[in-house]
């Protein structure tokens, strides 16, 4: 049966109006649109039934095959290829299931009827779709016809071994495995010398997952050898160090867990994580962006004995959205992969239930072949939930979606290079997710508080990296035909390493496993008790034939490691500007204004619901008129009375580009002038690090890897700030026809700060009684812009790079924090992207409170208003508080510039020169 | 019995209940979160309940229309027992998808008295989810929203929540109790001040009896003046709805 649902007027099809404005832009001719929902039903159904489900009788008609609800009018349907995960479909088919209809399959299809005069070039169309209405990897487009399943079962199967003796690398290659030669000779070794056998396929793919730069960080843990300098493990000597020197007495857990755990109040602790989803989202931006926010929540409810998702971010990096790109390039357009991956992060996010509270865009020419897609997750449990121990004999039970062909090879292809036919071959690594799946296991996990020992998500590498990391200590036994399959037809390899989502593994005892499956019931989610975790090796098992075995050491610390060769990467050589601006200030200030890392955005930060579980105390977005960014974002637990937890972030690819170790500085700076400036406690900060660098073969690259993680190191330690988490992206780069592009260096810095209520305040300038006056405080502004918003916008290839000397910077920090606790600011905003004129703006934007600069010196007034120097804050102090505030900062750190004035505009003054800026005006640049 | 027992229902992608129980809870109420499954199991259970609420969130993911599928298991095994809880006097809110439940089951307005669907809630004008804050003129002549100042601000937070009718205007003026208007406090068509694009910028409406009331801004987000979205010192309207109805409960049942 084809049932179509349809609008009864125009009116009411928002969608309609928006793809005709879309092909009005295309000047296609055509004069109306509608769009209609169809479902394809296989089953013994009653249309009475389906009629009262699925049509409003107000608004829709309901129109069964073939009747058609406008006849002779060309359309064009969009649906999701077989085996994809089609949302409304299954909602619907479970629906029906439980209402006690027989029905075998279900599909969704949008319709898209147009109208024209004219006869309307189905390619055209398809073409304009594409990228925005379906994606080729997992949509088809046409006309739906239906189609004949074909399942095969798999109960009479066969072991595959794999023979060792032929070119190991082809091998490697052909089975996706990322593996290189000697790795791939040491396996060799492992099984023909050792165990005296061929392996098995799952073995080898288990052994791939396991041993890939997703799980494993391989590079990072690497020995190095830089600039004289040796590492035997690069991470543990930079940036986990630094948090075991600061020994901050508030860290519960660093560094071991799927999140970094650390103290809220004496009765609870709260994690952070946060992850990339680059690869995925370079191939299907929704999915993929929607994926990664579904994953880390995950690693939040599996951190520890579960905590509880309560705040999420997102920051996305796209390549430029001003060029067009070029129609020969296999890529999807900078535009619509931004656009993409903020709808994934808007339906998955906000049907899960989290605020997503902050995060940050930026724009570089090098990520239009691979955009970056970070998505991070905070979570709060109670102290004695802090840590976990798989016990001998525990149940290993799968809770949540069921396991299809999904995302197979995601951990190794996420370990590789993207190239031009990526779209077209991987889809097996591209996953949908059911954020509703993940919200009913959430539910579920959240009320079987103490019935379990253990709990991991099932992410990169699925049930083989998550039982094979449980079971480290105590083995595992699993039994394959146990796991609850979404179809027919999958092997034992395929159940082994699928990528399906909204998936977890708990560890469970015996007596317990009653109690869990009642909850699970009760929240609508599947379970099922697919093992044991005994028998110290990894084996597993399907229909009774063994098909792995394992040993655990050989898995988890059998992966070889070389020191790696890193050369310095290659800065930006600095040279003063010779030549005077060729532009005025005028344009100066509206180029700026309208950058697209600079400008609004409002329009992706109203897409997410930032104020679900009703904890948000400080939005993203603040004031009366609701316009103005506040720099981060304050979330404050339900029964929380004193404590409140601030969340900012810092990242800059423009700087990463130029110089590596001053833009690792520049964005931990920058992290923490988000959380001080709107009171955040600096004793109590602590923070991420996300490195997504390029070719890991590449030794230039290595040096910037290495370079980025000393800067940490020697920042953070001074600062007092540990990281508790991180993760790296390696491998970034696209390879096109006749190049290779790697990213810019980028470092994702995300900063956590515990603070008391009390000392929270909102970004922007406030119309006060008392008098004040508007200060920078912090380091004396340089001229310091290439690199800068202005000289990018302007393509200036000379100056100077901002550079931080951690010691100056760190005592700064500082003293703004002991402004902060003697409530000395009336508000502070950060000075960043876009230098003092975009600070000064944001913060006159949210009350309409205006602002008189009064420039001192005879300095250049685009140098002053435009330099990123870093390490200042935009502040406004009451003036009976100046000379306390003074007393703190010392002269030199705080630099009275003007003073707030009742009309919304800003004027500059230099000697006898004025200008004068309508917020009005500037805000029509900046939207 | 406490007579303050309230049923907040949770469907399966429902994600306001905690924060909703929460403010029930401040306020004096003994909310409960059962799951549809439980109730299934036990229908008879909503008789202990003299008020009802359904949160907001995504039932079923919202995948095949707003509230729809909830609605389907309302009108398939829940109708009756609702419809007696309303004729002894007790309360139904519904924030969000809960509104759309309700308006989609049937239950309100019911202005015609024959339980079926007559209004609609679709997709915004923009056809994308939005979050922002709104101000409210107020009907004060209805239980949950007696002795409320004339205009009040909270929070909206949704994609589908463009109220769409065919009634004559006599019939909007007993149904309308949140009007979206502008900032001097006229009733608006213009976005963003009516987020949605709602016909005659209706925010919430009750039913024929006055028990029922369903709307697409959230009070259970602005339970503390902090939460307010500047810097003023502002009452938390959400509350208010809240007490209203603990006073009527206290004095009438």
């Amino acid at each position: 049966m084809l049932i179509e649902i349809v609008n009864k007027q125009d009116e009411y099809d928002a969608l309609g109006f928006i793809v005709l404005k879309l092909l009005n832009r295309y000047r296609m001719n055509i004069n109306r649109v509608r769009t209609s929902t169809l479902y394809y039903l296989d089953g013994n159904l009653e249309i009475d039934f389906l009629k009262e489900l699925l049509v409003d009788s107000i608004t829709d008609d309901l129109f069964v095959y073939p009747e058609l609800p406008f006849k002779n009018v060309f359309y064009i349907d969009i649906y999701y290829k077989d085996k994809v995960l089609d949302s409304s479909g299954e909602t619907l088919k479970e629906y029906l299931l439980i209402s006690n209809f027989k029905v075998e399959r279900v599909k969704s299809i949008r319709r898209f009827y147009l109208f024209s005069e004219k006869p309307i070039d189905e390619s055209r169309i398809v073409e304009i779709f594409k990228n925005r209405y379906f994606n080729p990897l997992i949509e088809e487009i046409g006309k739906f016809e239906i189609k004949e399943r074909k399942n095969r079962s798999l109960k009479n199967f066969e072991i595959k071994y794999i023979d060792l003796d032929g070119d190991l690398e082809k091998l490697s290659k052909d089975m996706v495995l990322s593996l290189n030669l000697n790795e791939m000779k040491i396996i060799k070794d492992y099984f023909y010398n050792r165990l005296k056998r061929k392996p098995t396929d799952v073995e080898l793919e288990t052994i791939a997952q396991t041993w890939s730069e997703h799980c494993v960080h391989k590079t990072f843990k690497s020995p190095f050898k830089y600039k004289n300098k040796k590492f035997k493990n690069l991470f543990k000597e930079t940036i986990m160090k630094a948090s075991y020197e600061i020994k901050h007495p508030d860290t519960v857990s660093l560094f071991s867990d799927n999140a970094g755990i650390v103290k809220f109040d004496d009765y609870h602790n709260i994690c952070f994580k946060v992850e990339t989803h680059n690869h995925p989202s370079a191939l299907e931006p929704y999915g993929g962006a929607g994926t990664g926010i579904g994953g880390v929540i995950r690693d939040i409810i599996g951190t520890g004995l579960s905590a509880k998702p309560i705040a999420n971010t997102d920051v996305f990096c796209v390549g430029n959205v001003d060029k067009p790109v070029d129609e020969n390039e296999k890529i999807i357009p900078p535009d619509e992969i931004l656009k993409g991956v903020v709808e994934g992060v808007r339906d998955y996010g906000n049907r899960m239930g989290i605020p997503t509270i902050n995060g940050a865009v930026c724009y570089h020419g090098r990520f239009s072949g691979n955009p970056l897609v970070f998505a991070g997750s905070i979570g709060i449990m109670k102290s004695k939930n802090s840590f976990k121990k798989v016990q001998k004999n525990d149940y290993i039970v799968l809770i949540g979606g069921k396991t299809g062909r999904d995302g197979i090879h995601g951990a190794t292809f996420s370990s590789a290079s993207l190239t031009e036919e990526s779209q077209e071959i991987s889809s097996g690594a591209v996953q949908i997710g059911n954020p509703i799946e993940e919200k009913k296991m959430l539910d579920a996990i959240m009320e079987m508080e103490g019935l379990f020992n253990a709990i991991t998500d099932c992410g990169a590498g699925g049930l083989s990296s998550a039982i094979g990391e449980m079971g480290e200590e105590t083995g595992a036994l699993v039994f394959l035909d146990r796991v609850p399959l979404k179809y027919e037809g999958l092997t034992y390899s395929d159940i082994w390493i699928s990528e399906s989502q909204e998936r977890m593994v708990l560890a469970v005892g015996e007596k317990n496993f009653e109690s869990v499956k009642r909850i699970a019931k009760k929240y609508d989610t599947t379970i099922s008790h697919i093992g044991y975790f005994k028998g110290e090796k990894l084996e597993l098992f399907f229909y009774d034939e063994k098909v792995l075995s394992l040993d655990m050491d050989f898995l988890h610390r059998g992966v070889p490691l070389y020191e790696k060769k890193a050369k310095p990467y290659k800065n930006f050589k600095e040279k003063k500007r010779k030549e005077k601006y060729k532009f005025s200030l005028d344009e100066a200030v509206y180029a700026v204004l309208s950058a697209n890392d600079v400008r609004s955005k409002e329009w992706i930060v109203r897409q997410y619901d930032h104020e679900v579980q009703s904890q948000t105390l400080l939005k993203p977005l603040g004031g009366i008129t609701g316009n103005a960014p506040n720099d981060a974002s304050v979330i404050y637990p339900l029964h929380s009375k004193e404590k409140c937890i601030v969340v900012g972030c810092g990242i800059n690819p423009r700087y990463g580009e130029l110089n590596v170790k001053q833009m690792t500085y520049s964005v931990i700076d920058e992290a923490l002038r988000n959380v001080l400036s709107i009171g955040g406690d600096i004793e109590h900060t602590f923070l991420l690090d996300n490195f997504c660098f390029g070719d890991t073969s590449n030794p230039f690259t290595l040096g910037s890897i290495v370079e980025s993680a000393v800067a940490c190191y020697e920042y953070t330690r001074l600062l007092k700030t540990p990281f508790i988490s991180g993760k790296d992206s390696l491998n970034n780069y696209f390879i096109s026809s006749d190049k290779i592009i790697e990213i810019p260096p980028t470092l994702l810095i995300s900063a956590l700060s515990v603070t008391d209520i009390t000392n929270i305040r909102s970004s922007y300038f406030k119309a006060t009684q008392k008098p004040s006056s508007i200060f920078i405080a912090g380091k004396k502004t340089q001229d310091e812009l290439a690199g800068s918003i202005l000289y990018t916008k302007m393509k200036i290839s000379d100056g100077f790079i901002p550079k931080v000397d951690i010691k100056e910077s760190s005592s700064i920090h500082k003293k703004i924090d002991i402004l902060n606790k003697r409530k000395l600011l009336i508000s502070a905003h950060d000075l960043s992207d876009g230098g003092l004129f975009v600070s000064l703006f944001e913060s006159s934007l949210g009350n309409n409170v205006g602002v008189e600069i009064i420039v001192e010196d005879d300095r250049d007034l685009i140098d002053f208003l435009f330099s990123e120097t870093q390490t200042r804050y935009l502040v406004q102090i009451y003036d009976e508080d100046e000379e306390c505030a003074k007393s703190i900062m010392g002269e030199k750190y705080l630099k009275k510039i003007g003073k707030p004035i009742d009309k919304p505009l800003i004027r500059i003054k230099q000697g006898k020169k004025s200008f004068e800026y309508p917020l009005k005006k500037l805000f029509r640049y900046y939207r | 019995m406490n007579k303050f027992k309230t049923l907040v229902l949770k469907a399966s992608g429902t994600n306001c209940e905690i924060e909703t129980s929460f403010i029930l809870e401040n306020v004096g109420f003994k909310p409960e979160i059962i799951t549809i499954n439980e109730l299934l199991l036990e229908e008879k259970k909503i008789e202990k309940y003299s008020f009802i609420v359904i949160p907001g969130g995504f039932s079923y993911g919202d995948y095949t229309g707003s509230g729809r599928i909830v609605s389907s298991i309302i009108r398939h095994h829940l109708f009756n027992r609702l419809q007696n809880h309303i004729s002894n006097g007790k309360l139904i809110l519904g924030i969000c998808n809960g509104f759309q439940i309700l308006v989609k089951s049937g239950l309100l307005p019911n202005i015609e008295g024959l339980w079926k669907q007559e209004v609609s809630l679709i997709f915004n004008d923009s056809f994308h989810y939005e979050d922002r804050w709104v101000k409210l003129k107020v009907n004060q002549n209805t239980i949950f929203t007696k002795n409320f100042p004339e205009f009040i601000y909270l929070p909206v937070a949704h994609g589908e929540g463009k109220l769409v009718h065919n009634f004559k205007k006599n019939i909007l003026d007993r149904i309308g109790v949140f009007y979206y208007v502008d900032k001097n406090g006229n009733k608006t068509m213009k976005y963003p001040s009516n987020p949605n694009g709602s016909f005659d910028s209706l925010a919430g409406i009750i039913d024929n009896t006055g028990k029922i009331l369903g709307m697409m801004p959230h009070p259970e987000r602005f339970r503390d003046g902090r939460q307010f979205y500047f810097d003023k010192k502002i009452d938390p309207f959400g509350i208010l709805i809240f007490e209203n109805v603990y006073r009527y409960i206290k004095e009438e049942l």
